[in-house]
């Protein structure tokens, strides 16, 4: 009895392990297919929060789908557990595997600057944290920045022309530079349709706690607030939850188009509530930098910016977009959105 | 002056809206189903530190079983019994290992979240391809209830009719469970067991069945707690759908001495710092930082353990003080 019961302990044990490290064995049966561009796409999560990493780790589909022949796309999976993120992508440098290591965000930026330095042959796509070369210059890193100050600049010019309250609000995942950006360009965009319209900025500090995200909203709709920007991974999924107890309440998504998921889920109720999205789409940036990089026009030791301008930022239009905005005020928004792209509007930034 | 009048308007528009203390109630409620839970393994002196992980399982377990019977009529039903089975099992595992395996009950516990945190996903992820949420399934929520009368009494009526099922359910069972502890004859030999084993054996309790039992429903409330998350909550599990709320409670029944009564008064104490710290963000309502306004939940928690060990120390020394006088006026009688 005694002994099964161990056993069984250690099976469950084995099981918990099991679903932290699967994706590790992948990166291990691709080796030995010689003389093929060798990217790996680290990701300090895992895939499946419908937005950043699966967005990511499209990107790396897309380039082994066009580029097979040339290129080999891997994503490794970090998972959630922050202590071991750092012998992790030692690993990744340290096996010498992988021609170009992509890895990103504000978390791994400090050991991505140490690590860069200790193996100056590695090349390094850092994206989504700002990279200052004048403090770290490296030859081996280029940093690939989205400006979602850009997007969020038209979703919130968006936001202020469906408001009906005047008082909209942004609920953050985290206040690090990449979400202060958002907000920067939301609350400009926002002013820039209604200058007397209220933006308050609320923070969840979570991306992995739904109920917080549904409870932060709930204070805002019931303070008056009618479209919420709902900005923060897993965490903001709790904003469209919030919405549905109110009427007229209406939310913004990000990264991915989250409005097209909800329909696909057949959550017709919060689609109906998603006026539209900001999309990042980090997908389209990785596929047009990899294809830089076989062109050898892509340059290390700087940063790109990708915008408004190439499609790398943008707002979606759903079923629902069109039920709430008319053709005019679309017509509005695009206007907007080529005056970004020709540069005419400057966005704030937070960076 | 002013400055009163001011905090004073402020004030009393965020307390005005009724929202403010629905959300006081329903961020209450899972947290007293944990603290509950573990209450009843304390008295037993048995501490369930796994509540998290009990609760992050049967929260999934709820979700899969209430979609795969198509998430509407008796489907989240079924899948609150499941949540409540999985945290019995759950219960009783951690009472195998830790009575009859002889595992220090914290390492248990501890063994227990983090097993959990990464079967949960595991499961998940097999089942339904997701890894961080099962929003893509259809698991439907359990009915909130309107109470008849109640209801229609203007702003009273709003917040406390047409709350979820399992919120009721969380309040009442802190009535039945200090029924359960105290006017029962399973919550006698409960206490006994907790307060000293040895003892308990001598008059023919079996410790080991009545510490199991306990912790068998300390695992049932757990599933009740998880379930409250996914079935009510939300309608969907995520892997940070639970957020420390088990350890939150365990930290309301250590305040609460393991007393429903007072453990419910801690719970709404955090229910109301919790509400506070999320609707002053968009109102503004003090010029402190979101950071340190999201904090003030946990910080009141940790403030009021510092006071309940302060108390309970004090206490103790003065029992022992007047065990010491009693000493020393039996010592001076008898040299008398």
């Amino acid at each position: 009895m005694k002994k099964l019961l161990t056993v069984l302990l250690a099976c469950f044990m084995i099981f918990a392990l099991v679903g932290c490290t699967k994706s590790e064995g992948g990166q291990e049966e691709q080796g030995e297919t010689a003389e093929k561009l060798k990217i790996a796409y680290c990701i300090n999560g895992t895939t499946g929060d419908k937005s950043f990493f699966d967005s990511g780790t499209e990107g790396m589909q897309w380039i082994n789908r066009d580029f097979g022949d040339k290129v080999e796309a891997t994503t490794i999976e970090f998972t959630y557990d922050d202590s071991t993120w750092r012998t992790q992508l030692e690993n990744a440098f340290m096996s010498e595997e992988y021609d170009i290591i992509i890895v990103g965000t504000y978390d791994m930026l400090g050991m991505t600057v140490e690590l860069t330095a200790e193996y100056p042959d590695q090349k390094v796509w850092f994206y989504d944290e700002q990279w200052d070369f004048e403090a770290n210059p490296r030859e081996n890193v280029l940093s690939l920045l989205f400006k979602q100050n850009e997007g969020s600049y038209v979703v919130g010019y968006m936001a202020a022309m469906a408001s009906q309250t005047g008082y909209i609000t942004f609920c953050g995942g985290m206040s690090n530079t990449v979400l202060l950006d958002f907000y920067a360009g939301y609350k400009q965009g926002a002013l820039a349709y209604n200058p007397d319209i209220r933006v308050e900025e609320t923070w969840m500090n979570s991306f992995s706690d739904p109920s917080t995200g549904k409870n932060v909203a709930t204070a805002s709709y019931s303070d008056g607030a009618d479209v919420v920007f709902a900005c923060g991974g897993s965490a903001g999924l709790g904003v469209f939850e919030a919405a549905l107890d109110f009427e007229g309440a209406k939310v913004i998504g990000v990264d991915g188009n989250q409005g097209a998921a909800f329909e696909a889920a057949g959550d017709t109720e919060k689609a109906a509530r998603t006026i539209t999205s900001m999309t990042k789409n980090v997908n389209q940036g990785f596929y047009d930098t990899c294809k830089k990089e076989l062109d050898g026009t892509l340059e290390y030791g700087q940063n790109y910016r990708l915008g408004l301008n190439g499609g790398y930022v943008g707002a979606a239009v759903t079923a629902a977009t069109e039920a709430t905005f008319t053709a005019e005020q679309l017509a509005a928004v695009e206007d907007v959105k080529a005056k970004i792209a020709s540069g005419e509007i400057v966005v704030d930034t937070a960076f | 002056m002013s400055v009163f009048t001011e905090i004073w308007s402020i004030l009393s528009t965020a307390f005005s809206t009724t929202e403010f203390y629905t959300m006081i109630i329903e961020s209450t409620a899972p947290i007293l189903l944990a603290a509950l839970g573990c209450a009843i393994a304390a008295k037993a002196n048995a501490t369930n530190m796994g509540m998290e992980g009990i609760m992050m399982m049967s929260a999934l377990v709820a979700v899969l079983v209430s979609s795969a019977l198509g998430g509407a009529g008796v489907g989240p039903w079924v899948g609150l019994i499941a949540a409540v089975v999985v945290g019995c099992i759950l219960g009783f595992l951690v009472s195998v290992f830790a009575f009859r395996l002889k595992i220090d009950i914290i390492l248990v516990g501890i063994a227990m979240n983090l097993i959990c945190t990464g079967a949960s996903v595991f499961l998940m992820y097999s089942i339904t391809g997701d890894r961080t949420t099962t929003t893509s399934l259809i698991s439907g929520k359990l009915p909130s209830l309107s109470i008849p009368l109640i209801k229609d009494i203007p702003v009273i009526g709003t917040v406390l009719s047409g709350r979820f099922v399992l919120t009721y359910l969380a309040f009442i069972l802190v009535a039945v469970l200090s029924f359960l502890l105290f006017k029962t004859k399973l919550g006698l030999r409960i206490r006994a067991v907790g307060e000293n084993e040895n003892a308990a054996e001598s008059v023919g309790i079996s410790s080991l069945k009545i510490k199991t039992i306990a912790l068998i429903i300390s695992g049932a409330f757990g599933g009740l707690g998880g379930a409250f998350m996914s079935q009510c909550y939300l309608a969907y599990f995520s892997s940070g759908l639970i957020a420390g709320r088990g350890f939150i409670g365990l930290a309301a029944c250590t305040m609460g001495s393991a007393n429903p009564g007072i453990i419910c008064l801690c719970c709404l104490a955090f229910g109301i710092f919790y509400a506070i710290s999320m609707f002053s963000q968009s109102m503004k309502l003090f010029a402190i930082s979101s950071y340190a306004l999201l904090a003030l939940p946990y910080a009141i928690v940790l403030i009021g353990v510092v006071i309940y060990s302060i108390y309970t120390r004090n206490k103790e020394l003065e029992r022992l003080r007047g065990l010491d006088s009693e000493e020393k006026t039996e010592q001076n009688k008898a040299v008398e």
